[in-house]
């Protein structure tokens, strides 16, 4: 992940906070104060090679205009997903495609449906997938456990940095 | 053509039998030669395990070149499998399996599927490496010993006919297990497998203990073991006791050989991180350090040559250095290796190749091929996979540990075994993801409001799909997917299947490899036994299943026209390989039914061995690796004596 970065840091800091808010991880752990690896501005690269910089600044401008209408992360995801209410249109297409470079490292074509359409975008963005986080496991190859750590129950999702309550599994 | 130095043995490949055979010789001070097809092993593994990660779909294959996106052209489609007719040591891979039928994206020339009701032309579907180290890069580990009767099919069971006797006992093959397990460094307990005896017949040396302690279970073990608890399957009036079973496993419980313990990185196959699993590049270093071992690497050997007493007089090999993009009339010029004795190490499907490539005048079958079974009794490990979600409220939190920890061994032997194949059910700890594809899969339906998982919202098959699923995002997401991936789980049957004459690897007549090798050819279909093995297999899933309190979402429907994808009695089956080949060079204590004796020694050639589980009579259940291990401890004897060591 040796991608070179003419992001601007607030820029790239609108992105941690829609991308928290969309896959339901905790903004500390999307974008931990202290980051050698910044995987966001590195995913948002990579976002914006694939939808361009205009179409995914009118999706930063949707996140902070629904932020200031005082709207909760859930709600925002809703939205911006094209949930509730239900909506099939662009930017909801790019908010998905969004998610999943999050959760499988992935860059998967804005509006697809299949599984199989992702191209890994980095072995970094492979590993710290979401998607492992959300069963409370680790990426296939990379795990950061000790011998018999599988006998007995993971963290808890919390731990994992889901923004989830911390009683949960 | 150049003349070579000559060797006391030259070894045609450096997969588990040829770096064991290397390493045993060399111990004892005979100059080796291994001509490895591949490129050099590499100083560490880091750039395979980049390339695992970066690959979309992680096949086993996936970290070993040739890479897809190393290939000099543009993709044919998103799933290319490269152009095997171009490159120099192309190989069976699960995305060429993808195009089985189209012999220019398929290294195995394969036939169309026959439409007729009992499934014939179906499609090899194992895959192996050409390497050094061979397919030991992707092997899962698990290093089960085969069953007493599993040596004696027909004396015991009267099935397959006498040939499927081997000429060795079990009893003569323990030492060389114990042997075995040592040099893999295989974790397991003798006491945790001594239910095993009474139920198949497993036994030990007295006072045996394996090298390492065995693996604990993962939660996904202690659900099914505690799920099962008193089961019992009914076959032909016999009761049957299934259990839960630690598998022993070459991988490391704690640190041996210099190699570190296992972190449980979910990722056996295709590549272990951390060498915490062995593999045959271990053994072939050990063989390397003895200093009397040379490894040739980018060494396909193309034909053995045999002189006019019958004795091998060396083998011709070419030497590449492009590993795609080949013109096949334009292959590098020929050379020779020439040794006192020659083994043969390059895979089932390779060896057999190999010898039938090598036909001449006067030996118009190929070498070692006086009684005509070179080639034939292509078997595999047909897999019947199934998966389920555990029970609510008992997450079994798979995608941790090895790929595998735990077995139901149980069922491998019986009197069932007069009329159907026997099986080993392996409990997979990685969810869904080989049966389904996930998290990929699931991850995707939860996000585009989809239900190819069947678990958006949750549908088990039988039940009509609802016509529209949910989206999820935020935090909704994060619980959704892991309320029911946690759950996930799957059991895979490794069926015997029988030996049959018609199933069959033969050069293709005119389709090459790039270097201008003919390829295989492959004829293969099921008998009736091993159909039946199926029907048990699916019916025995179903009954754990249901004992657990699991719910089962097996369902191949929707996959017709997939490879491995067949009916019986209308219902839709599909089986994998498992990468287990076995069969083409078969031993036995009839030269003319078979093609090695019990040391693997050709019965043609005094100065050649053909070895690993093309030896096979039979393929049984255990996974294979460790035999073949075991069988280059006796073979490497065999050497030895005829050195006159």
């Amino acid at each position: 992940m040796a991608t070179v970065l003419a992001i601007p840091a607030t820029r790239a800091a609108t992105f941690a906070a829609m991308s928290a808010a969309l896959t339901g991880f905790k903004p500390d752990f999307i974008a931990p104060p202290v980051d050698p690896n910044q995987l966001h501005a590195h995913l948002l690269h990579h976002i914006d090679e694939l939808a361009g910089t205009t179409s995914v600044d009118q999706l930063l401008a949707q996140f902070t205009a629904l932020q200031a209408h005082g709207q909760t992360s859930q709600q925002i995801a809703d939205v911006m997903l094209g949930i509730s209410p239900s909506s099939h249109a662009p930017a909801a297409q790019l908010a998905q495609s969004i998610v999943k470079l999050w959760y499988l490292g992935s860059c998967y074509p804005p509006g697809s449906t299949s599984a199989f359409d992702g191209n890994v975008v980095s072995s970094q963005a492979y590993v710290g997938g979401l998607a492992w986080r959300a069963m409370q496991a680790h990426a296939m190859g990379d795990s950061p456990f000790k011998f018999g750590d599988w006998t007995s129950a993971p963290p808890s999702l919390a731990e994992y940095g889901a923004d989830v309550p911390e009683h949960t599994s | 053509m150049t003349l070579q130095t000559q060797y006391d043995v030259v070894i045609v490949g450096g997969g588990v039998a040829g770096s064991i055979i290397a390493f045993e010789l060399g111990k004892k001070g005979k100059r080796v030669l291994i001509l490895n097809a591949g490129i050099a092993v590499p100083d560490n593994r880091g750039e395979y395990v980049e390339n695992f990660y970066l690959a979309n779909a992680k096949t086993p294959e996936s970290p070993y070149p040739p890479l897809e996106r190393e290939l000099d052209r543009p993709p044919v489609s998103s799933t290319d499998p490269g152009l095997p007719g171009t490159e120099s040591t192309p190989r069976p891979t699960i995305m060429g399996l993808d195009h089985w039928t189209n012999a220019s994206l398929s290294y195995l020339v394969q036939p169309a599927p026959d439409p007729r009701n009992a499934p014939k032309n179906l499609p090899f579907s194992s895959t192996y490496e050409r390497t050094g180290g061979g397919t030991t890069w992707h092997w899962l580990g698990t290093s089960l010993r085969l069953l007493p009767h599993d040596l004696t099919m027909y004396s015991t069971y009267g099935v397959f006919g006498k040939s499927a006797d081997w000429p060795i006992t079990y009893e003569e093959l323990q030492a060389d297990y114990g042997n075995a397990e040592a040099e893999i460094g295989v974790s397991a307990s003798v006491a945790e497998q001594a239910p095993l005896e009474q139920a198949i017949g497993l036994t030990y040396p007295p006072g045996y203990q394996y090298p390492l302690n065995s693996i604990p279970f993962t939660m996904v073990d202690q659900v099914v073991d505690a799920g099962i608890k008193g089961m019992s399957i009914l076959d032909d009036g016999k009761n049957y006791a299934v259990f839960v079973s630690p598998t022993p496993a070459g991988r490391n419980s704690q640190p041996y050989q210099g190699r570190r313990q296992c972190a449980g990185n979910t990722s056996c196959i295709p590549i272990c991180p951390i060498q915490a699993k062995w593999d045959a590049t271990v053994s072939l270093n050990h063989a390397l350090d003895t200093g009397n071992v040379t490894v040739i690497d980018q060494a396909v050997v193309r034909t053995v040559q045999v002189d006019s007493s019958g004795r091998i007089s060396g083998v011709e090999y070419l030497r590449w250095s492009k590993q795609t993009g080949l013109d096949p009339r334009t292959p590098p010029p020929p050379q020779i290796a020439q040794g006192k004795m020659y083994v043969l190490a390059a895979h089932a499907m390779e060896n057999a190749k190999l010898l039938l490539n090598s036909k001449t005048p006067s030996l118009p079958n190929g070498v070692a091929n006086s009684s005509d079974q070179v080639g034939r009794n292509l078997m595999d490990h047909v897999l019947y996979l199934s998966w389920a979600l555990a029970p609510e409220g008992k997450p079994v939190f798979p995608f941790r540990g090895p790929l595998t920890t735990a077995g139901i061994e149980s069922l491998r032997d019986g009197d069932f075994r007069r009329h159907r194949s026997a099986f080993r059910i392996e409990i997979g700890n990685e969810g869904w993801n080989f049966p389904v594809g996930d998290p990929w899969v699931t991850v995707n339906d939860f996000i585009n409001g989809t239900n190819n998982s069947r678990l958006n919202p949750m549908t088990p098959p039988g039940r009509p799909l609802p016509a529209t699923s949910p989206k999820y995002g935020g935090a909704s997401l994060v619980q959704a997917l892991n309320a029911v991936m946690t759950r996930q789980f799957r059991l895979g049957c490794l069926l015997e299947q029988s030996p049959m004459s018609t199933n069959r690897i033969t050069p293709h007549p005119t389709l090459t490899d790039g270097l201008g090798i003919p390829r295989p050819k492959i004829d293969y279909s099921f008998d009736e036994y091993t159909l039946n093995g199926f029907r048990a297999a699916r019916k025995t899933c179903s009954a754990i299943y249901q004992r657990m309190g699991a719910t089962e979402f097996t369902d191949f429907s929707g996959r017709k026209g997939q490879p491995g994808y067949f009916e019986i009695d209308w219902t839709p089956y599909k089986f994998f390989g498992a990468g287990h080949v076995v069969g083409t060079h078969r031993m036995g204590s009839d030269r003319t039914q078979s093609v090695v004796d019990g040391n693997q020694q050709s019965h043609d050639h005094q100065n050649l061995w053909i070895v690993g589980s093309g030896s096979f009579p039979t393929v049984a259940t255990p996974n294979p690796t460790l035999t073949i291990a075991a069988l280059a401890f006796r073979t490497s004897r065999s050497i030895l004596s005829a050195l006159g060591a």
